[in-house]
């Protein structure tokens, strides 16, 4: 989130979309009714009539897989009507920047833009830049009117995202779309806020990213970035995925975003070199041209003082050029044999994870897997699992304890990006995962240094201060405080910083004063300043709100610095007045900005004289030019975002270019890599999503009594119309099938689905949760400590149905989109 | 001079008649104690409430049992065409010396005996449903409750007014209860007819 | 009475059930083994381990859905249907805030409490299973062992929207007009005066409540009409026959009469 839970209540619109905030993030709604009582609209656009669109003012019903169009309908209403924020637009975002005049875009190219090549599934970029004059300056046009400019591009691409367009290929109702861009749209007055929220709706599809770039470019055109109240709001799926991302949980990044040094970048220069983006915008903070700083203080973080930085690089692990090393891949690769053993921790890919069914069988090319969780589950017992033969799989499966979040002390990161410390509410049966990471750290190292191995310098040198040590040198307990302060980071030599003298050992107070020359650690310098001088920030609990904005900046702490809106000053007008007096972030005192912390502390653009202020940076401080990117050539498919459909559809061509699926898509050939298209066999659009009662895989509340009482079951949602035309009945069994595997259900007939007329056909929809397996179906003798569980569960998981198909820049797979059919169960009533 | 004795009624009917009575009397008093909070410190004699309810229910089984028994022992006597009326019968309440052209029965008996027939024939069936509650269905079987208490209402003062006709207000008719028979002369007077045409 | 009520604002409900897993928490009720019956209720029914339970309710009109969150659960009548049901001095009381209990260390079992709700709320067991009681009546108890240490109701307080809101009843004049503005109704039971007050979008039937709840006919019949009247028959009646021994006297033949003649 740029923002956070509690600004919600700030907003004047709230877009629900790709996310069930109602009942997926209960506590969301807290915030979002403050906002109702307040006067917000809420709005609502989903595939299904949730618990979130019976709470909002408008709701409108689209297919799944089909959001950029109705954003792209969208971004045209608000440039066709002239209800952008235009000075907003015009001084912090790309809008007047001039595009390269090679630059093509898919209406004039079959779908595509410039530079595609077809054979590698991938993009030259080289027409999508912009124009320089002779020092490398942007050429802009503040008009905005120059053909060649972003916002008339802009304008040029999305008019083909014409209403009836909409209509036609989402299926939506034209009068209820009408209505959602009118109302999303008044949020581009100045002084009214609209936010968006968004979960794995969005997300899980092979345009998952572009779909989120479609709204970013909205809330751009309609100010409402670093405005209370406004912002791109992702409600994470998990409550600590957003720590987890921080810490890297994902392959192409180091902690705090640092991206994965590649094997093409052998020294620490040329790794600082390639990563520091550079700009000659003169107004440019260019905030991560602070890169070296951040790189330095991790090696430092990992490796300690005793070898120098290059050589501490050199033991970073680094990827192949090009290569991909995502949830996908990994278990593509492992299907392959490419592995030998697995630690799933804490985890349970042989259910959440999308073609459940490859996931499985590439277990079984394991040999041996390490079950890392607090129950038994589809993952370490999948040779049990149905059509296994245990006697025909090698893998050695062993099963470890481990302990709950509310058993152990630490940090859980939220989506707002509040990093809260929490006590340990209860002791642990089990050791906790620090604790087993550290025996294990401690037996690897031991082995490397008895027999020796293969490149051992990074086991051997790895920084292990994790607690007091016993006589062997081994850590006895591990202690969160000290994990947390090697976050935040120390000064490891006397230092004079900014004019201020540390001493070695001191903690960083803040990652402005982190080092390049390997002074300073910091294990993630987003979280230098979590825990300093001033103590363990993110244990505070102050309750006071003095702004009245519900910033509570003494509770906890977020990153970075403490910022609770980033972005924010792009909040206020050139002179720093707010852009909203009556909701202010920050504003100019005319001295120093009051309010929320500020993306840095440089004056506003003019003088209160008018004059420009050359001591100004502009808002956007991560961004290389210092405005936002309503033209955003990093992405895969291009600058703009356009509507490609799922991998699995139910039309057989695109309806708004030639190109039918996303042309950059990484595709998967395995025997287990089944697709397939408008096929009358599986002729229903099918989506996950989850419910309140049960958490990811249901590993966890599947086994507490009290939440499989409320949801004992896999369901199908299905239209009235439809379930008419299957001859089912509410509460039937039933079979969901796609080509690659079919799940038991209980069908659930609701007029909280309707059929779709999508490009003149009637498309159905149904929708399934994915909290289930067979593990704790009393098919399967489910027991509870040796005797028989009080609440079994009915069916799979849902995504043994889901394909293996991810998104080009991501590779999160695209389960909210595919095709299935749905008959009753044979030989039942 | 030995009375003229009578015989009104046989062993069997006798016993049925104790039967019938101890059990409404046992009814009567664990049903009392359930009927108002303020009676409830009846259930303390049947030691208890619950000890108090099970009997009830079985005792309950007696006397629905018994009502059909007494009924049908009596029913040629009870459909029997009198040539008394409801007027004789309050006229003879209150005048002694009036006597009612009575048969085995008189108007007020057979009135009494149907009522206790029908009454215990209701109490019974809403008794039945009241332990068995979940079988009629919410909206009848709250009616059940009002039925029972109806009805022990009714049939609690109709006994009052048989218990003291039985007894103290026609003084030799305990004696049925006891030898079964009565004598020559209240046969004569409580059922001329009956005297006149069967002893 | 300085009563409380719990008031339930349906439009902000979300149906997330976190005040059904609260309740039986804090009271320790079992888990019920359910199947999907075709809708995300669950358990079907209020049972001796279920005191609470949301209702779902889709309605169509005029093609505008609607997706009501109700709630089944003891509404803590002022004038109680199930108080008055009951034949057991002390079993079912009300305490200073307008919690109704069912005392299960005095319940006989006898479920004239079940019959005698408007609302249709206690439910009987007769099993041990867990431990709960044998025959036995259960319902909500408005968590009156919290209110005795000064906490609000389990349900109101795990509330993530302020749906479920616990507040002095002395505020309702002040919510309903608010409400009224919201054009939302104030279902507060009418004559019943429920300690659980429901703002309503949609009709009362929407949310599973009675559209004029009283106690039910037959109810009120038997206990407050019959039941006084009763007494007052048999005590008249014990009085009658006094009076007629007394005034009229006994119709002894042997006396009275003569015409038998001693023999």
């Amino acid at each position: 989130m740029t923002n956070h839970w509690v600004d919600l209540r700030n907003s004047d619109v709230i877009l629900i979309a790709g996310s069930n905030a109602a009942e997926n993030h209960p506590i969301s709604f807290k915030w979002v009714t403050k906002a109702m009582e307040s006067g917000a609209k809420l709005l609502s656009v989903d595939p299904r009539f949730t618990r979130t669109s019976s709470k909002a003012d408008i709701y409108a019903a689209i297919r799944s897989g089909s959001d950029i169009v109705w954003l792209g309908g969208m971004v045209k209403y608000i440039l066709d009507n002239e209800l952008y924020h235009k000075d907003y637009v015009r001084l912090y975002t790309n809008a007047s920047y001039l595009v390269s005049p090679d630059f093509k875009m898919p209406g004039e190219l079959e779908g595509l833009f410039s530079g595609y090549d077809p054979k590698l599934r991938k993009y030259n970029k080289a027409s999508w830049t912009f124009q320089t004059d002779a020092d490398g300056v942007i050429l802009k046009d503040p008009t905005m009117k120059d053909p060649n400019c972003v916002l008339q591009l802009l304008k040029k691409h999305y008019s083909r995202y014409t209403l009836d367009k909409v209509v036609e290929i989402t299926g939506t109702s034209k009068e209820k779309m009408l209505e959602v861009y009118k109302t999303y749209a008044s949020t581009g007055q100045p002084n009214r806020t609209g936010t968006i929220m968004y979960a794995m709706g969005w997300t899980q599809h092979t345009v998952g990213v572009q779909n989120i770039r479609t709204m970013s470019i909205i809330q751009l055109l309609l100010g409402n970035i670093g405005m209370a109240g406004g912002g791109v709001n992702a409600l994470r799926g998990e409550s600590n995925v957003q720590g987890s991302t921080d810490h890297c949980l994902l392959f192409h990044i180091l902690p705090g975003y640092l991206g994965t040094p590649t094997a093409s970048l052998p020294t620490f220069e040329k790794y600082n070199e390639a990563r520091t983006p550079k700009t000659s915008e003169p107004y440019s903070a260019n905030w991560w041209s602070n890169f070296p700083k951040y790189s330095a203080s991790l090696l430092r973080a990992f490796y300690g003082t005793n070898a120098d930085l290059e050589t501490q690089y050199s033991w970073l692990p680094k990827l192949d050029d090009g290569q991909n090393a995502s949830w996908l891949v990994l278990f593509d690769e492992m299907l392959k044999g490419s592995f030998t053993g697995f630690f799933s921790w804490g985890q349970n890919p042989a259910c959440s994870g999308a073609n459940s069914n490859k996931t499985r069988r590439a277990l079984a090319q394991l040999d041996w897997m390490v079950n890392v969780n607090l129950f038994d589950n589809e993952t370490g017992s999948f040779w049990r699992g149905p059509g296994m033969d245990p006697a025909s799989i090698k893998t050695e499966v062993f099963f470890l304890p481990c302990a709950m979040s509310f058993e152990k002390e630490g940090s859980i990161s939220n989506s707002g990006r509040w990093v809260q410390w929490r006590y340990g509410a209860v002791e642990p049966p089990a050791p906790t995962d620090g604790d087993m990471i550290n025996e294990l750290q401690w037996r690897v190292r031991k082995l490397y240094q008895e027999q020796g191995g293969v490149f051992p310098e990074p086991i051997l040198n790895l920084s292990w201060n994790y607690g007091p040590k016993g006589p062997d040198g081994k850590v006895r307990h591990i202690d969160p405080h000290a994990i947390a302060k090697e976050i935040n980071g120390y000064f490891l030599e006397d230092k004079v910083v900014s004019g201020r003298a540390f001493k070695k050992g001191d903690l960083v107070p803040s990652f402005a004063f982190l080092q390049d020359d390997g002074s300073t650690s910091s294990g993630n310098w987003l979280y230098c300043n979590s825990y300093n001088a001033d103590g363990n920030n993110m244990a505070r609990r102050g309750k006071s709100d003095p702004t009245g904005m519900g910033l509570y900046s003494g509770w906890s702490w977020c990153w970075p610095v403490n910022r609770r809106i980033i972005y924010n000053r792009a909040s206020v007008d050139e002179y720093g007045k707010p852009w909203a007096a009556h909701k202010p972030v920050i504003y100019w005192n005319g001295l120093s900005w009051s309010g929320d912390v500020p993306d840095g502390g440089w004056p506003p653009l003019r003088k209160a004289d008018g004059t420009w202020n050359e001591a100004t940076k502009l808002p956007f401080i991560m961004k290389p030019h210092g405005v936002s990117s309503i033209f955003g050539p990093g992405l895969a498919e291009g600058p703009f975002p356009e509507h490609y459909e799922p991998l699995e559809c139910p039309v057989e061509r695109n309806l708004m270019n030639a190109q039918r699926t996303n042309p950059v898509s990484r595709l998967f050939t395995g025997e287990f890599d089944l697709f397939l298209n408008c096929d009358d066999r599986y002729p229903l659009v099918g989506t996950t999503y989850r419910v309140s009662e049960h958490w990811q895989t249901g590993v966890l509340t599947r086994w507490l009594p009290w939440l499989a009482e409320l949801q004992p079951s896999n369901f199908v949602e299905m239209s009235v119309e439809l379930a008419e035309e299957k001859g089912i009945k509410n509460g039937d069994e039933v079979v969901v099938s796609t080509v690659r595997a079919s799940v038991d259900a209980i069908a659930i007939v609701t007029r909280r689905f309707k059929p779709f007329i999508v490009g003149g056909n009637t498309v159905h929809q149904v929708g399934i949760p994915w909290h289930f397996g067979w593990a704790t179906t009393a098919e399967h003798d489910v027991k509870a400590n040796g005797i028989p569980y009080s609440n079994p569960t009915y069916g799979d998981a849902a995504n043994l149905l889901t394909p293996s198909i991810g998104d080009a820049n991501t590779m999160i797979p695209e389960s909210k989109a595919f095709m299935v059919n749905v008959e009753k169960k044979q030989g039942r009533g | 001079m030995a009375e003229i004795l009578v015989k009104r009624a046989s062993p069997i009917q006798r016993l049925s008649h104790w039967i019938h009575m101890v059990s409404f009397i046992i009814l009567a008093l664990t049903g009392l104690g359930l009927y108002a909070r303020s009676f409830f410190g009846l259930t303390g004699l049947f030691g208890g409430v619950d000890m108090s309810r099970t009997i009830h229910h079985y005792t309950g089984i007696v006397f629905f049992a018994t009502t059909f028994i007494i009924f049908f022992q009596w029913a040629q006597a009870i459909t029997a065409r009198g040539e008394d009326s409801l007027v004789d019968v309050v006229r003879s309440y209150l005048d002694h010396d009036f006597h009612a052209p009575a048969g085995k029965l008189n108007f007020g008996q057979k009135m009494f005996a149907w009522f206790a027939f029908f009454g215990g024939l209701v109490m019974g069936l809403t008794g039945f449903a009241m332990w068995f509650p979940f079988v009629l269905g919410r909206g009848l079987q709250q009616w059940m409750y009002f039925l029972h208490n109806a009805f022990f209402v009714g049939l609690m003062l109709f006994i009052l007014v048989h218990l003291y006709l039985g007894t103290f207000g026609n003084p030799g008719s305990w004696r049925i209860m006891v030898s079964g028979t009565v004598t020559k002369a209240w046969a004569k007077a409580h059922h001329p007819k009956w005297d006149a045409e069967e002893v | 009475m300085a009563g409380k009520m719990i008031l339930i604002d349906t439009t902000k409900c979300t149906g997330c059930r976190a005040c059904q897993v609260a309740c039986k928490q804090w009271n320790s009720l079992s888990a019920v083994a359910t199947r999907n019956l075709g809708t995300h209720e669950n358990p079907p029914d209020l049972a001796y381990n279920t005191y609470t339970k949301i209702i779902f309710s889709e309605v169509e009109k005029n093609g505008e859905l609607a997706w009501y969150f109700g709630q089944h659960r003891c509404m803590h009548c002022e004038d109680a249907g199930c108080m008055k049901a009951c034949p057991v001095p002390g079993a079912i009381t009300r305490d200073a805030n307008g919690a109704v209990v069912i005392n299960q260390e005095l319940c006989t079992g006898c479920k004239y409490c079940v019959f005698g709700c408007p609302f249709n709320v206690p439910r009987y067991d007769n099993k041990n299973a867990e431990g709960y009681g044998v025959d036995k009546a259960f319902k909500c108890t408005l968590c009156f062992d919290r209110l005795a240490m000064g906490e609000q109701p389990a349900c109101t307080k795990t509330c993530p929207t302020g749906a479920l809101f616990f507040t002095e009843k002395a505020k309702l004049p002040e919510i309903a007009s608010s409400a009224a503005q919201r054009g939302l109704k104030v279902y507060d039971g009418g004559s019943l005066k429920t300690n659980v007050v429901f703002l309503l979008k949609g009709e009362p039937e929407e949310y599973g409540l009675p559209a004029k709840p009283a106690i039910p006919t037959p109810t009120f019949l038997w206990r407050t009409i019959m039941k006084p009247l009763g007494i007052a028959a048999m005590v008249a009646g014990i009085f009658g026959v006094i009076a007629h021994y007394s005034y009229v006297g006994p119709k002894d033949i042997e006396e009275g009469d003569g015409k038998g003649g001693k023999h």
